[in-house]
């Protein structure tokens, strides 16, 4: 009993406790992700707004695709000009257009065009610079097409 | 001989580095790193992501809003059944979302996407509205 008492109480070892909360810290620090999203922005008119608002003059509307493709046919429109143009073309059309009418675009698509046809619109108006970017309404957006 | 052993192990003792600096900090470290974590949380679909030569970086955000190309919709990794649940999802983390970053596939229907566009913009109280933004692949 007294050779017992003599012994100093056990100590908690510390040294796996500190393994454990490193491995947790590299866990977290792993799988974190800090890497910021790519994206494009997009702006909208104010809710119940007109449809195009007064400083988009350019619009730029989007059939939906006829069965068997996957790109709609695209007009452009600056005030009253309208004119079908093929994407490869839409960049030297945009850089045409008038320095004022460049401040922002608004696209009219067909409900059934793919996102990814949209996305490229909206790069090939960035790369023009054009910053502004909106949408019309889903509505009325069925575009008519007199081929 | 026995009692210079139990010296010198007490001298051991005494001479250890202090822990107790390193676990507060290591502690420290670990809290900051729970606390700044946004996990990326996939969908329960797949999602390609249309690409883009220009870009704008966003910050990563809690809430992503994912289109898959059959117009299912998901807030992070809850699916949203009809745009009401959706728009009432957006409504009730309202603070919480000053940029909703949609991440459509790039074969998602227009409609689909800017009926989600328009629920979400409406929903915002905000006087200069939700910033929305579409997400595009993150390769060259």
């Amino acid at each position: 009993m007294k050779h017992l008492k003599r012994h100093k109480p056990p100590k908690l070892s510390m040294a796996p406790m500190i393994d454990c909360v490193f491995l947790l810290l590299i866990f977290f620090m792993v799988s974190t992700t800090f890497a910021p999203i790519q994206g494009l922005r997009v702006q909208l008119p104010p809710p119940l707004s007109q449809p195009t608002p007064d400083d988009s003059r350019i619009v730029i509307m989007i059939a939906n695709p006829v069965p068997g493709e996957t790109e709609g046919v695209i007009v452009m429109r600056e005030d009253s000009r309208e004119e079908i143009v093929q994407t490869g073309d839409m960049f030297n059309w945009l850089i045409k257009a008038p320095e004022d009418a460049k401040r922002m675009v608004t696209i009219r698509a067909g409900r059934e065009v793919l996102h990814e046809q949209i996305v490229h619109v909206m790069d090939i108006a960035k790369q023009a610079g054009i910053d502004r970017i909106g949408f019309a309404r889903a509505a009325n957006a069925t575009v008519r097409l007199d081929r | 001989m026995a009692l210079n052993l139990a010296k010198r192990r007490k001298r051991e003792d005494e001479d250890d580095i202090p822990m107790a600096p390193m676990i507060d900090c290591v502690f420290l470290l670990l809290i900051f790193f729970m606390v700044s974590a946004v996990m990326k949380v996939p969908p329960p679909f797949t999602v390609t992501l249309p690409d883009s030569a220009t870009k704008h970086e966003f910050t990563r955000k809690k809430f992503n809003l994912f289109i898959n190309s059959d117009g299912r919709i998901s807030i992070d990794d809850q699916e949203m059944l009809t745009l009401e649940d959706m728009e009432l999802f957006i409504a009730a983390h309202e603070n919480q979302i000053t940029t909703l970053i949609i991440k459509a596939d790039k074969r998602a229907k227009h409609g689909d996407v800017i009926d989600v566009v328009e629920r979400a913009k409406m929903r915002s109280s905000k006087t200069e509205g939700l910033e929305i933004a579409f997400a595009v692949s993150e390769e060259d």
